[in-house]
């Protein structure tokens, strides 16, 4: 029988899992690898499932952070405190953006201008720390974070009203930190926001200018945060049999090294071919690119 | 498929009466059939064990140079499959010998036997903790435990332990014979390629009943010279 099943193509399109033939569930690559490279006579002549779905699910994180590009994004309004908290299956970020009225996204870099620090002891008048009943240390407001979300970040960009307070104004960074008018970094030279990742509280702290605004945090997740997710496009499927398959070799006794180097180098050539398929490299859309490249005047 | 438990009763008596070495009852043949009959089903894993090393050495061939696959077939008469209702992840296990596959969700999911000693590593990591797509099992005495426990039924596959034969009989009360009562009988599960053996494993036996060493002694020259070929 196909891999269609008996799905008929009504069921398909009336269905919620459109564009789901891309990937094979985990458990589906769990029941092939013991069909496949499992038993009497084989190489792996005996592993324990347990074993193989930890290699699996190890092999998808991995996969998910380089090659299968599983990008997820989320869309909030940012509200006044400044704060967008992670997502729960957040690993790392990969953009974040702010949509304006045309709907277009506009970059948000992160800032080392600030810092979030990662403890703030609340403090008494001789400076000294305050405890609660179990010894502990009271955490008190940060307040490198409380001038930064009431800083405007105009200062720093530049972005003021009129030539003579850009030039003369009040701006301490411009005069006095960042060098004045022709002494600015390029990376202060955009008026799109700024962000810091606040590791203490789990979220992004974002500049005052960015209040209310629409955020898009596009972020990468490590497929695993729920059983419909676990699942691997077919163009790395074959690159994480492999992986399996040597994680299991590479961890079992009396395997010749060279059984184990081989397939070292099939899991990493199908990686290899797994990042090829799935970069979406694309002649069309390259050459549309590339006519850009004789024009002098750029916006 | 089986072996007719008369056949061989009727065999046993041959060798044994050929010398008129003695008389094995009935109820000694019973007794000593159902203790060969477990002895060759135990041996028969071993074998298997031997047959896939030399295989997988290159020793192996097809077709009718199929060892394993003949040991199999010696195994799966003694096939049974069962469904078990679990009641909170509990459930209770038919006799069996040996357990071969036990799954749920109509057989789509495998169910893993797991060491009790990594239970507590398995259910506390996020990673291999049981779930209903990848559950687990582990045997206490004649209890079965799954986890995660939302799972109500399971299909065991499993080598049943064999029914003891009964070589059954009727005694005609004027001359006080015993005649077969095919009726009654239990033949022997074995496949019938391990007839040979199972006589003359019954008849090591007889040898220790009846107090002849030198029946014995034949069974267990003709046993090896069986096993010498096969190897």
């Amino acid at each position: 029988m196909g891999l269609l099943g008996t799905t008929s193509e009504q069921a398909y399109y009336d269905g919620d899992n459109l564009g789901n033939y891309r990937y094979t569930s985990l458990a589906s690559v769990i029941s092939n690898f013991m069909v496949a490279y499992v038993g009497d006579g084989k190489l792996i002549d005996n592993v324990r499932k347990s074993d193989v779905l930890f290699h699996a699910k190890r092999g998808l994180q991995e996969f998910s952070y380089d090659v299968l590009k599983t990008v997820k994004s989320i869309e909030v309004e940012l509200a006044p405190s400044l704060a967008l908290a992670m997502p729960q299956d957040y690993v790392s970020y990969v953009k974040l953006t702010y949509i304006g009225s045309d709907g277009i996204k506009r970059i948000i870099y992160p800032t080392t201008l600030t810092i979030n620090p990662t403890s703030n002891p609340a403090q008494d008048e001789n400076y000294d720390y305050f405890y609660d009943d179990d010894g502990n240390v009271i955490e008190g407001p940060s307040y490198t974070e409380e001038k930064w979300k009431n800083y405007d970040t105009d200062n720093i960009t530049g972005n003021l009203a009129s030539e003579d307070d850009y030039y003369i104004g009040t701006d301490e960074y411009l005069q006095y930190v960042g060098g004045r008018r022709y002494g600015l970094e390029p990376e202060h030279q955009q008026i799109n926001g700024y962000f810091t990742i606040n590791e203490r509280t789990g979220s992004f702290n974002f500049s005052s200018d960015l209040a209310g605004k629409v955020i898009v945090l596009e972020y990468v997740s490590d497929s695993l945060g729920t059983d419909a997710e676990m699942k691997i496009h077919k163009f790395a499927e074959e690159a994480l049999y492999k992986h399996i398959a040597f994680n299991v070799l590479a961890t079992k006794r009396n395997i010749p090294e060279y059984i184990v180097q081989r397939y070292k180098k099939e899991r990493r050539a199908a990686l290899r071919n797994a990042k090829l398929r799935l970069s979406k490299l694309n002649l069309e859309q390259m050459t549309q690119i590339m006519r850009g490249k004789s024009k002098h005047i750029k916006n | 498929m089986a072996i007719s438990v008369d056949n061989v009763y009727t065999k046993v008596l041959s060798i044994l009466n050929k010398e008129s070495r003695g008389f094995l009852t009935p109820g000694e043949f019973n007794k000593i059939g159902s203790q060969v009959q477990l002895d060759l089903l135990d041996k028969a894993f071993y074998d298997y064990n031997r047959a896939i090393v030399r295989q997988s050495a290159g020793r192996g061939g097809q077709g009718y140079a199929d060892i394993p696959r003949k040991i199999q077939d010696k195994i799966d008469p003694f096939y049974a499959t069962s469904s078990i209702s679990l009641t909170s992840g509990v459930g209770t296990l038919p006799t069996f010998y040996n357990i071969i596959n036990v799954s749920a969700d109509s057989r789509l999911t495998d169910v893993e036997r797991i060491e009790k000693s990594k239970l507590s590593f398995l259910l506390s990591s996020p990673l291999t903790a049981p779930s209903t797509t990848f559950p687990i099992y582990y045997i206490t005495g004649s209890t079965i435990t799954v986890n995660p426990s939302s799972l109500s039924t399971i299909q065991m596959d499993y080598v049943s332990v064999p029914a003891d034969p009964v070589w059954a009989n009727t005694i005609d009360s004027t001359t006080g014979a015993l005649t077969f009562d095919s009726a009654n009988a239990v033949d022997f599960t074995l496949h019938p390629s391990e007839e040979v053996e199972l006589v003359l494993g019954v008849l090591k036996y007889a040898g220790v009943v009846i107090k002849d060493p030198s029946v014995i002694q034949m069974a267990t020259q003709e046993d090896n010279i069986k096993t010498q070929l096969e190897n």
